[in-house]
């Protein structure tokens, strides 16, 4: 057997999941060729390292965050549930109306009727100029589309079509009746097109006739075939909160909330609301409006105060116009206390002496482990603290311990509160 | 807790009996976690892709037929999760990281350290080292340490939760060893390695 198939079936030779003879041949390679041999015996106790790992314990609050979770799930799915169809589908039913009513349209329109009968079309009167000259087949003072041909009539594509429009009119004048009671702000219902006489949106061609009801369809033959824009894939925001590092009772106190998003999102929101013991120190509550980067963090302080210890509860709400972007966001501020009454994680943790013999460690895991003991906070931004250092802090209180960990490997301490922060050290003198 | 447990307790959550899908998530939330944790090496991003995996196991119970066990089809979901969020964390700006809460960075725990100091902080060295190299690894390589070596999964299970053939997993997980071994880099001289 050569060095490349017992290479390739090292995991196997071990687990001896190979044919009898096979695993003879492979362990006698082995025995023979030190490189291979080196590496099966890496190979195995790899292994044996990765299964003696020990496993990372949940942490306590998992299983409520799940619930939580799942809690907010049953909420939306729920709320899906109870919503009418024509809000599930109504912007893509609007949709297929624009299209409807375009195709439709633009055959009436070359098709004038004459006593409600259908009459055919002078061949000029197929010149979209004279599509005035179709002012029947035009939505009428009330913005509506005249009646489909009487009974009896064959029903023509032209008749087929004038039921759709009239059904995408009285569509249209239900979206406006809905819009108009649940807009805040002239938010409009998509497609825009649809919107009723805004600036800018498409629907009046100059063939319109005065009195047109506004969001009415009075399209202009010349006008292009409308495009339908689906609606834009979800972008998601990422909001992360970090709770005040010393949460006093009647005292301004400041929070952070952290927004990432795939995509670049011109406006967001953010505003909290705090629960019956926790205002949000902010006019409204709204803590930031403004755009927000693909790929970076925005971070917001969100400041506050508490009326009584304890736990406290925020809500924390994201709006945007994307599309699926708009988030709620439920956070937790524990441990509120009086100024003077003892902190649950009192000051003289760091002075608490640690026992602990560093040879060679990473500084990062080194930190760790001092904070682990002494239970005090660190923290450390990700990707730093790869530096090893060797250091005997036996019998040493925490906050020495941590400083002279931090600063052998080239990082400076600062405590914020109750946190040990730390960074890279300032070069003096440059 | 059995396969046949769990299939009774799905049968019911499928039902819309949420208790039942509660105490699922209370056998298997730890197990979820712990995968979470190995596969991104971050509590709170673990913690996170456990929710996720939890709500989506959810809303897609309806279409677990039990061919598999309940454990093996969310292992799948859960490292999806996992593996999707490492990729959206590597488009993601650096950010702080608290390195010690109570539900902080890795819980690699130093067992009675006065006895023989020395000795634990080179078996925490050695641990850390792994994880760290497991860190440095391709998700592929990774998720099949992560289910064969620390999960301590079958073959055939795996295949299924990655959804490959049964060779591949085998393959993988040589390669993934040997990707393991390189990654060690200058820490193999913790394991009696030059």
């Amino acid at each position: 057997m050569d060095c490349g198939t017992v290479l390739d079936n090292l995991t196997r030779i071990a687990e001896s999941d190979l044919s009898a003879e096979e695993l003879l041949l492979a362990r006698a390679h082995l025995a023979e060729c030190p490189t291979c041999g080196a590496a099966y015996r890496d190979v195995v106790g790899l292994a044996s390292e990765l299964r003696s790992l020990p496993r990372p314990e949940a942490p306590p609050a998992l299983r409520a965050q799940i619930a939580m979770a799942l809690n907010a799930a049953d909420a939306a799915r729920a709320q899906t549930d109870a919503r009418s169809p024509w809000e599930l589908f109504g912007p893509y039913v609007a949709a297929a109306a624009v299209i409807a009513i375009a195709f439709g349209l633009a055959t009436l329109v070359t098709r004038p009727r004459d006593g409600g009968r259908v009459a055919r079309a002078p061949a000029e009167a197929t010149r979209p100029h004279d599509a005035p000259q179709g002012a029947e087949a035009l939505p009428t003072a009330e913005g509506t589309v005249p009646p489909p041909p009487t009974a009896g009539t064959p029903a023509s594509t032209d008749e087929r079509s004038a039921a759709a429009v009239e059904a995408a009119n009285r569509r249209i004048r239900e979206l406006q009746d809905r819009e108009a009671m649940r807009s805040r702000d002239g938010t409009a219902l998509w497609p825009s097109d649809l919107e009723p006489g805004r600036e800018g949106s498409r629907p009046v061609g100059s063939g319109a006739p005065p009195g047109t009801r506004p969001g009415t369809f009075s399209p202009t033959p010349t006008g292009p075939e409308p495009t339908i824009e689906p609606p834009p894939a979800p972008t998601q925001i990422d909001v992360s909160f970090r709770p005040p590092d010393r949460p006093l009772v009647g005292t301004p106190v400041f929070g952070m909330v952290e927004l990432a998003a795939r995509d670049s999102l011109p406006q967001v929101v953010v505003s909290a609301i705090g629960d019956d013991g926790l205002t949000i120190d902010k006019p409204n509550g709204t803590l930031y409006s403004g755009p927000l980067k693909a790929g970076e963090t925005v971070r917001v302080p969100v400041p506050m105060t508490a009326s009584r210890e304890g736990l406290h509860e925020i809500q924390i709400r994201v709006d945007s116009d994307a599309p699926g972007a708009a988030t709620d966001v439920k956070a937790f501020v524990p441990n509120f206390r009086r100024a003077g009454t003892p902190s649950p994680a009192p000051a003289a943790a760091a002075d608490k002496p640690v026992n602990l013999v560093f040879k060679n460690a990473p500084v990062r895991q080194a930190l760790l482990d001092i904070a682990r003991q002494a239970g005090v906070r660190v923290e450390m931004a990700e990707g730093l603290g790869a530096e090893r250092i060797s250091e005997d802090v036996r019998g040493v209180p925490a906050r020495a311990a941590l400083r002279a960990v931090a600063e052998s490997g080239g990082y400076q301490v600062d405590e914020v509160g109750e946190v040990f922060r730390i960074t890279r050290a300032a070069r003096n003198g440059g | 807790m059995n396969a046949s447990h769990h299939a009774a307790l799905v049968a019911r959550a499928q039902a819309s009996d949420r208790e039942a899908f509660d105490r699922l998530v209370d056998e298997t939330h730890s197990l979820a976690y712990a995968t979470a944790y190995r596969l991104i090496g971050d509590a709170d991003a673990a913690s996170d892709a456990v929710q996720e995996a939890y709500v989506r196991a959810y809303s897609s119970l309806h279409t677990f037929r039990g061919h598999s066990s309940f454990t093996t089809w969310l292992y799948r979901i859960v490292v999806n999760v996992s593996l999707d969020t490492l990729r959206r964390r590597a488009r993601a700006p650096e950010r702080l990281t608290l390195v010690d809460e109570e539900h902080g960075e890795q819980p690699i725990e130093i067992v009675d350290r006065s006895a023989d100091p020395h000795a634990d902080i080179e078996r925490f060295e050695r641990q850390a080292a792994v994880q760290r190299a497991l860190l440095r690894l391709s998700d592929d390589h990774r998720a099949v340490l992560v289910l064969f070596d620390l999960n301590g999964l079958a073959y055939e299970e795996i295949a299924e939760i990655l959804s490959v053939p049964l060779g591949t997993v085998k393959s993988r997980l040589n390669r993934a060893r040997l990707a393991l071994r390189d990654a060690l880099g200058e820490d193999a001289e913790l394991f009696g390695r030059p």
